[in-house]
């Protein structure tokens, strides 16, 4: 008797031959291969025979090239074991999809494109890596304690302890383009059907039909989101991936870098926005005591530093319903005008459909730069049919808020861009 | 421990019967199929040896499914349209026997049942569809059926198979555990499974 316990038999069996079609080199690692698609010309041949003849065309593989880096033949580690990919299907979906907005939902025809990978170990055991434009999904079939195809009311569970779920996707996949070794007939156009929902992972079946139509199988599937990272250190072990991973590292680095920065800057933004700086000058008059022909003069106003500025002219309105034009301006001590802020205040309320409104303008600011140092004054002209005080205030110092707003939209560009770029497949 | 030679009717090599309840023996040496009769050996069908595709099992072999051990003791290959799968013919440590089918790379442990009463017919497996397998095994859901044939067998068989015969059968899933009728000509049969997963260690089985 042997000691099979002891030792694990491992047998690397490659077959080798040339694709009868383009003479290309083909190889199948699985001994119980029976058709084999070259991923050069896209024939099906036949791999148990001696002649390897031709069965027939599935496509072009230029017309169905990967999404990603990955390809037949390379090898990639899940769950500590080492897989080989010795297959790839490529699927065409005419489905429904469930949608929820605003209260409506209901499901919308849609076509997507995706690919099955499938991936065998050295015990030959086998999971399928789909993968589609939006990522990786790792399938594996489960056996349901509760199986079920999709009722009318598209409330589905497979599990006696998961609530019914909305189904999310349905419809039909066609089988439109294969390369890699298969042990079963390969059938270019076959169709299966499917329903899937979420509960965590994804769950769905599959139905295939026989050459009549009729169900000749179901299979139920749980399906596993991988992330990006993921497949890469996965697949690390293939020189071509070395490439992808400095880019995905590099690219990383920046996205990091970005996003960082657009934090801080969101942060600077904030406090500018929230910030005027440090108060050096405040003087109020009453606006009964100013008007256009005789301006309120405000001073001695000391600027000791050139630098950021921030003039700001606050009306306090002291009757509802009223306005005011007011503007301020900054005078060197030659009297000439340096800068100046106004605006038309006003405080408005009202009653309208059973709820009270307010409407109010009563403040009005400028950065400016000062050039220059010295003692300053300042003009305030009023033209105003409401009681109240006008107050004018300069702040040192002030934060440029709207160059932080600049710089965060252009660090989370960045970020985006670096985003795109780590994931070159 | 039980053990009867017999003599191959085709080859004359010695063959080995370890299981009281066998019913065929498999030639190791020229492939040819022979029915136990008493204490006589009978050919039946061609000569076939199952060819070697890489598989973790070989009559012979000893392996593990959670705490129990079990011997490898005969196989029993199937084709049908889709390719091909294998059953193996296993005897546990404490004398019970049952399948480990291997499809693939995925393993079911089946048990055969005792019920025998009011066995689904085939052409009412209609995969999608709840129906009753048994009087015991009710509401199923069928998950395939498919027109098969025999290919070949090795080692010791507790049923009489002749290469090349029907064997239809019909999937279903009940409760988590897979039920399974195989339609042989001279009887149906109907098992209980579950799947196993092979481990790192050598034809050792982790239950699911």
């Amino acid at each position: 008797m042997s000691t099979g316990i002891q030792t694990q038999e491992q047998r690397a069996t490659v077959k080798q031959f040339s694709c009868k079609s383009c003479g290309n080199a083909l190889s199948a690692i699985h001994p119980r291969v029976k058709q084999v698609g070259c991923p050069y010309c896209g024939s099906l041949l036949d791999a148990r025979s001696e002649e390897h003849q031709i069965l027939e065309q599935l496509g072009t593989p230029g017309s169905h090239k990967p999404f990603s880096f990955i390809q037949l033949g390379m090898k990639a580690r899940f769950e500590g074991r080492e897989y080989y990919v010795i297959a790839r299907s490529r699927w065409r979906m005419n489905y429904y999809e469930y949608w929820s907005e605003d209260g409506d939902s209901g499901y919308s025809k849609e076509v997507w494109i995706y690919d099955e990978w499938l991936l065998m170990d050295e015990r030959r055991t086998y999971f399928y890596l789909v993968e589609d434009d939006d990522g990786f999904w790792r399938s594996d079939e489960i056996i349901p304690d509760s199986p079920a195809m999709m009722p009318e009311d598209k409330q589905l569970s497979f599990f006696v302890k998961q609530p019914l779920q909305r189904v999310q996707e349905f419809g039909e996949a066609t089988l439109i383009y294969f390369e890699g070794e298969s042990n079963y007939q390969v059938a270019k156009g076959e169709e299966i059907e499917f329903a899937s929902y979420n509960a965590g992972d994804t769950y769905l079946y599959e139905i295939r039909k026989d050459e009549d139509g009729q169900m000749k199988e179901v299979e139920f599937f749980r399906e596993v989101a991988i992330s990006r990272r993921r497949i890469l250190e996965a697949f690390e072990a293939n020189g071509a991936v070395d490439q992808l991973k400095e880019t995905f590292e590099k690219w990383t680095f920046v996205l990091q870098a970005a996003g960082v920065s657009f934090l801080l800057m969101v942060i600077l933004a904030i406090v500018a926005m929230t910030g005027n700086g440090r108060e050096i000058y405040r003087q109020s008059v009453l606006l009964s005591g100013i008007s256009e022909e005789a301006p309120a003069v405000m001073g001695p106003i000391a600027i000791s530093e050139k630098g950021l500025y921030k003039l700001v002219l606050q009306v306090d309105m002291s009757t509802v319903n009223s306005d005011a034009y007011v503007h301020a301006w900054l005078m060197d001590s030659d009297k000439q005008p340096v800068n100046s802020v106004g605006d038309n205040f006003y405080w408005e309320t009202g009653y309208e459909d059973g709820e009270s409104w307010t409407e109010a303008q009563l403040e009005s600011s400028k950065l400016f730069r000062a050039e220059e140092t010295g003692s300053f004054s300042a003009s305030v002209y009023a033209s105003a049919d409401s009681e109240g005080t006008v107050t004018l205030i300069l702040y040192k110092g002030p934060m440029m808020s709207r160059y932080y707003i600049i710089a965060a939209v252009l660090m989370a560009i960045v970020a985006f861009y670096a985003n795109q770029k780590r994931y070159p497949y | 421990m039980f053990k009867r030679e017999f003599t191959c009717p085709s080859c004359g090599a010695p063959l080995t019967q370890t299981v009281p309840g066998a019913r065929s023996l498999v030639c190791t040496f020229c492939g040819q199929t022979s029915h136990i009769n008493a204490d006589s050996l009978k050919a039946f069908g061609e000569k076939k040896l199952l060819i070697d595709y890489g598989s973790v099992f070989d009559v012979g072999k000893e392996g593990r499914i959670g705490e129990k051990s079990f011997e490898v003791l005969g196989c029993l290959r199937f084709d049908y349209d889709d390719g091909f799968w294998d059953e193996w013919f296993v005897r546990f440590s404490d004398g019970e026997e049952g399948w480990i089918q291997e499809d693939d790379g995925s393993f079911v442990m089946f048990m055969e049942t005792d019920e025998e009463k009011g066995l689904l017919p085939y052409e009412n497996a209609q995969p999608g569809l709840f129906v009753n397998f048994s009087l015991k095994w009710s509401s199923v859901f069928v998950t395939s059926r498919s027109r098969a044939r025999v290919n070949g067998g090795k080692g010791e068989l507790p049923f009489r198979i002749v290469p090349g015969e029907k064997a239809d059968y019909a999937e279903g899933i009940h409760g988590g555990d897979i039920i399974s009728v195989e339609y042989l000509p001279s009887e149906t049969r109907i098992f209980i499974g579950r799947p196993i997963v092979l481990t790192d260690k050598a034809l050792t089985f982790a239950t699911t």
